[in-house]
């Protein structure tokens, strides 16, 4: 087991947070969610649609015991837009969690600093519990947790491209100085990208394409749900350092020489 | 910007009753007769109302609210719902 995981003043058992776009259906995202024992669970908005009957995730969702709902602000391309986001997901939801992200880019992703800002101090008046998606920043994170949010959400690399942790040495800085929980967000691929997370000292790591995508989402959710597990208990275990000389295991004693 | 209960002043209308009302819904054109409330509107729509926010200019408009507020023409209204999101 890992410790209980603190955030917005709430806290859960588990440090893997789940996102629930991409599953082919609603059915694969509830086993998904299920076997990762995640209990903060990002979901989207998107407009009605008069055309067709469609699958409701609300229902299913609000129906999983331990599991509250982080609506996001995908979409949002300002500050303004986002802040619209989050109070038409506070209304869906009745949750105060916002993952707050602002990338109006649609090739890279990439989250827009300024205007992540001027919306989370915006949102953090308003009262929710501002989870903010970031660049890998240090200076930013400090900024953003001085002014109220509640955790940090650096990206590992960009969304949905499974490259892991390209933003490891910034991960380190920010961790090292963070106030606030540090949870990566977007690029993990695969478990070990989590446990390399976790082990570095982040608090926890919010999962969607590497589960979503996978050939068996519920068994890969279960994976991730080790590989977290497995990164804090090493962490809490004491990882040896690195060493660039090698330092032999066996004895090396030169008895099998003639 | 978030609008608990209160209500637009209704505006009265000789022709209303039967003069269609044109807003763009979901970046759409829509009309409706009369002088409608957002919950006329999901009701044309056939929203579920437990699964719906509700988003009227930049005013989020609350669930209580809706049967009493009053659409103007030209309104740009937004209702969504909640899909799968990372």
């Amino acid at each position: 087991m890992t410790a209980p995981f603190t955030l917005g003043g709430r806290t859960f058992a588990s440090r893997l947070m789940l996102g629930t776009g991409k599953f082919s259906d609603v059915q694969v995202m509830l086993n998904a969610i299920k076997a990762s024992g995640a209990q903060l669970v990002t979901v989207a908005l998107r407009r009605i649609n008069r055309e067709r009957l469609e699958d409701d995730i609300l229902g299913p969702l609000a129906a999983l015991p331990d599991v509250t709902l982080v609506p996001n602000t995908s979409g949002a391309m300002d500050a303004k837009e986002a802040v619209k986001a989050a109070l038409l997901g506070r209304e869906l939801s009745r949750s105060p969690f916002v993952k707050l992200e602002i990338h109006p880019n649609p090739h890279h992703l990439m989250p827009d600093p300024i205007e992540t800002y001027e919306a989370a101090r915006i949102l953090v008046k308003e009262g929710f519990i501002v989870l903010p998606y970031m660049q890998a920043d240090p200076v930013l994170a400090k900024r953003l947790s001085d002014i109220g949010c509640a955790a940090v959400m650096p990206l590992g690399s960009a969304i949905g491209t499974g490259h892991g942790l390209k933003t490891l040495e910034m991960l380190r800085y920010i961790v090292r100085e963070s106030t606030v929980p540090v949870i990566v967000d977007a690029g993990l691929r695969a478990p070990s990208d989590a446990a390399a997370a976790i082990e570095l000292g982040c608090d926890a790591v919010l999962v969607n394409s590497a589960i979503a995508a996978a050939a068996d989402p519920a068994a890969m959710a279960h994976a991730f749900a080790l590989a977290v597990q497995a990164g804090y208990e090493a962490r809490g275990a004491g990882i040896m350092p690195a060493s660039d000389a090698a330092a032999a295991t066996s004895p090396l004693t030169s008895f099998l020489r003639s | 910007m978030l609008v608990e209960g209160a209500a637009r002043p209704f505006e009265e209308n000789a022709a209303g009753a039967i003069r269609p009302m044109h807003l763009t819904v979901n970046g759409e054109p829509f009309e409706l007769p009369g002088a409608p409330t957002v919950g006329a509107l999901l009701a044309a729509l056939k929203a579920e109302r437990a699964r719906s926010a509700v988003l009227v200019g930049d005013e989020v408009v609350r669930a209580p609210a809706w049967d009493a507020f009053a659409l103007a023409e030209g309104d740009r209204v937004e209702v969504v719902t909640f899909a799968g999101g990372g």
